[in-house]
Parts: C-alpha cells; sequence; structure tokens
C-alpha cells in the first residue's frame, strides 16, 4: 500500500481522520486518490461560486455553497478548510455583514489553496 | 422499465457532493445510484425500486432533500430512507422524521456506523416487508415496517406512537383492549396520563376516517377500545386496493 511519507505531519488534515479512512477503505489507494481528486476538482468551483455569491451579495446562495464546501472538506478530513465555513455560516446566521464576509472569504481562499497543496502529501 | 440491475440490490443518494454516493457505495458494499439535484431524482423516481435511500438534507439553493421523502416513500414501498446531514441542526432533524426518515447520519460518513445503520434497517425490513406483515382489518391495510396506513380512501405514514396504538389494535381485531393494556404494549415503562393516552386514540381515529370508509375506535366505557367496523352504504373499492396501495401486486 502506498501512503504519506511517515515524516510528514499534515497541518489541514486531521491526520487520525486521514488514517482512519485509510482503513476503513483497506488501504486501497486508488479509492483514496479518486476520492482526493473529486475533492480537488470540485472545490476550487465551489469557491467560484462563493465568490460570486458574496460579490451578488446573495446571501442565500452564499450559504448553500459555503455549505457544500464545508461537507465536502468534513468528508475528506480538511479540519481547517471545515472550521472556516463553519465561521463564514455562524457570520451569516449574525446578519451577514459584508466586510467581515469578505474578509472570512479571504481567510477561506487561503486556506483552500494550502489545503488544496496538502492533497499530494497525505494520499 | 424498472431498474434492476438483475438480482442486486441498490441504493439511491441525493447529495450535491459527489464524494458522498462514492463513500456510502464502498461503505455499503451495496451499489448506489448518484443524484445531484432533486428534480432528476423524481423523473427518475418510477422506474427504481432501491432498498435504500440517503437524502441530503441541504441540497442546491432552495431545495431539501427531506420534503421528497414522503413522495419516494409512496413510490418505494419498503425503502430505508436515511438523512444525511453536517449539523446538528435538530429543526431540520426534526421535520425530516415528521416527513418519513428512518434513520440519520452526520457528515463525515464512517463506515462503521453506516453500516450498523443499514444493516439493521435492512434485516428488520426484510423481515417485515412481506406480504404476511401487512395488517389487516376490513378495508384498511397498515404495514408497520414503512408505518403506511392504506385504506380505499387514500393512504398516509403515520407517526410512530399512533402506529403502535393500531399494530395492537390489528394484531386483536376481535377483542376490547384495556387502556391499561395498550398503555403498557406501546409506552412499555413511561408513565403516561390518560389526557396524553385519550389525544394519541383520538389521532388514530382520525387516520382511520381518513382511509377507510367504514373503521372506526370504538370506545368501550370503563373497558377499553376496539377496532370497528360499519359498511358503508356506498360502495367501495374492491379490498385489493388496500394491497395495491402497499405496493404487494
Amino acid at each position: 500500500m502506498r501512503g504519506p511519507s511517515a515524516a510528514f505531519a499534515p497541518s489541514f488534515f486531521d491526520g487520525a481522520f486521514l488514517a482512519e479512512l485509510r482503513a476503513n477503505v483497506g488501504g486501497d489507494h486508488g479509492f483514496l486518490v479518486e476520492i482526493f481528486k473529486m475533492f480537488v476538482d470540485d472545490a476550487p468551483q465551489v469557491f467560484n461560486d462563493i465568490l460570486q455569491a458574496l460579490h451578488g451579495r446573495d446571501a442565500v446562495l452564499l450559504k448553500t455553497k459555503v455549505h457544500r464546501l464545508k461537507g465536502s472538506a468534513m468528508n475528506v478530513g480538511a479540519y481547517r478548510l471545515k472550521d472556516i465555513c463553519v465561521k463564514i455560516e455562524e457570520e451569516l446566521a449574525e446578519g451577514s455583514r459584508q466586510e467581515e464576509l469578505a474578509k472570512l472569504v479571504a481567510d477561506l481562499k487561503k486556506i483552500l489553496g494550502k489545503t488544496l497543496e496538502e492533497v499530494v502529501h497525505v494520499i | 422499465m424498472e431498474q434492476s440491475h438483475g438480482d442486486e440490490r441498490y441504493t439511491v443518494t441525493l447529495d450535491d457532493d459527489r464524494i458522498v454516493p462514492k463513500l456510502i457505495e464502498t461503505y455499503t458494499e451495496i451499489k448506489t445510484l448518484g443524484f445531484s439535484c432533486a428534480s432528476d431524482l423524481m423523473a427518475a423516481s418510477d422506474n427504481l425500486k432501491p432498498v435504500a435511500a440517503f437524502i441530503d438534507i441541504h441540497l442546491g439553493q432552495k431545495e431539501s432533500g427531506t420534503t421528497l421523502i414522503p413522495v419516494l416513500r409512496k413510490k418505494w414501498l419498503g425503502c430505508t430512507f436515511v438523512v444525511i446531514t453536517g449539523d446538528r441542526d435538530e429543526d431540520a432533524l426534526a421535520q425530516a422524521f415528521r416527513l418519513g426518515a428512518d434513520d440519520v447520519i452526520y457528515k463525515p460518513l464512517r463506515p462503521v456506523e453506516l453500516q450498523a445503520r443499514l444493516k439493521t434497517r435492512l434485516k428488520s425490513h426484510a423481515k417485515k416487508n412481506g406480504s404476511d406483515s401487512i395488517l389487516r382489518f376490513a378495508d384498511v391495510g397498515y404495514d408497520p415496517a414503512t408505518r403506511l396506513l392504506a385504506g380505499p380512501q387514500t393512504s398516509m405514514v403515520i407517526p410512530p406512537l399512533e402506529g403502535k396504538i393500531l399494530e395492537s389494535l390489528l394484531a386483536n381485531p376481535e377483542r376490547v383492549m384495556s387502556k391499561s393494556e395498550i398503555k403498557s404494549l406501546c409506552w412499555s415503562q413511561v408513565v403516561v396520563s390518560d389526557i396524553a393516552f385519550y389525544r394519541r386514540i383520538h389521532s388514530v381515529k382520525g387516520y382511520l376516517s381518513s382511509v377507510s370508509s367504514g373503521v372506526t375506535l370504538c370506545s368501550h366505557y370503563g373497558v377499553g377500545v376496539s377496532l370497528g367496523y360499519s359498511k358503508p352504504e356506498a360502495s367501495v373499492k374492491k379490498p385489493d386496493s388496500v394491497t395495491s396501495q402497499l405496493g404487494l401486486e
């Protein structure tokens, strides 16, 4: 079975969750690659939708897309991405201040970038 | 044409994240047909007969998967409906259960939880889903597995507690059952007031009058309640319409 190098400790993924995921699929590396490829392919598109919703001040669409990204992040153990999505959801629930939302979406962009960079090391 | 995959069982997943059906298929070891939007699933629903359906509570912008459950439940009798959510949103979950969901699983999906829940559900449905499990009285039929109550007028999914009461009465159709006997069968050790008891009895009465032309609950003062039937003057549909409504034809 292939896997991450022993020295690599992920910062944007939950190591324990990844170990569990690997065990759950019986070390099927091909399956993991497929799952993470879906994540890598889809997450930037969802982020673009988030940006579009932010610029269009469409709170409903923003909430939907952030929720969607949060779900994907949870399914692959990308905990920092999940956390920032939760923050944005909370901000939206509190009244959608545009400035604060824009700041959080900027943070989301950085975290998503780092998360995607780290994918290659965790599978 | 019904999608059969030979004798193979399959599930249906409705989630806008395509990772979800992939994980469900791998973890349950049962083929799943993935749908990302409600309209696609509804368009295909007449040709499907899944053993279980996994439905995301929060779909697209204005879609909630749970609103499909009552419609799909009528089409897919015996199917287990499991809602998927990443939140602990009690209101959304309560609504999902009101609409007929059997169970809930939380993201991230975990195989142990998924397998345990699905296996228990499938086992329970396999046991109860045969035609022998349908309880009948006069022109009504009740399926305890799906809580579907059907009669010549209409069919509906009734709440779990009302279902238990009806199940116990249908199992003893010729007998007047005492209040304490029904309480013990349906509430077990829980102490329940007479007001709460009669509220549920009243609900069961309401459900029966909605689906049936003549079946009702008869109160016997100081003794208990029983099922009664008075044949309506107008002709009723053929008795096999109940079987048809329960999907046994």
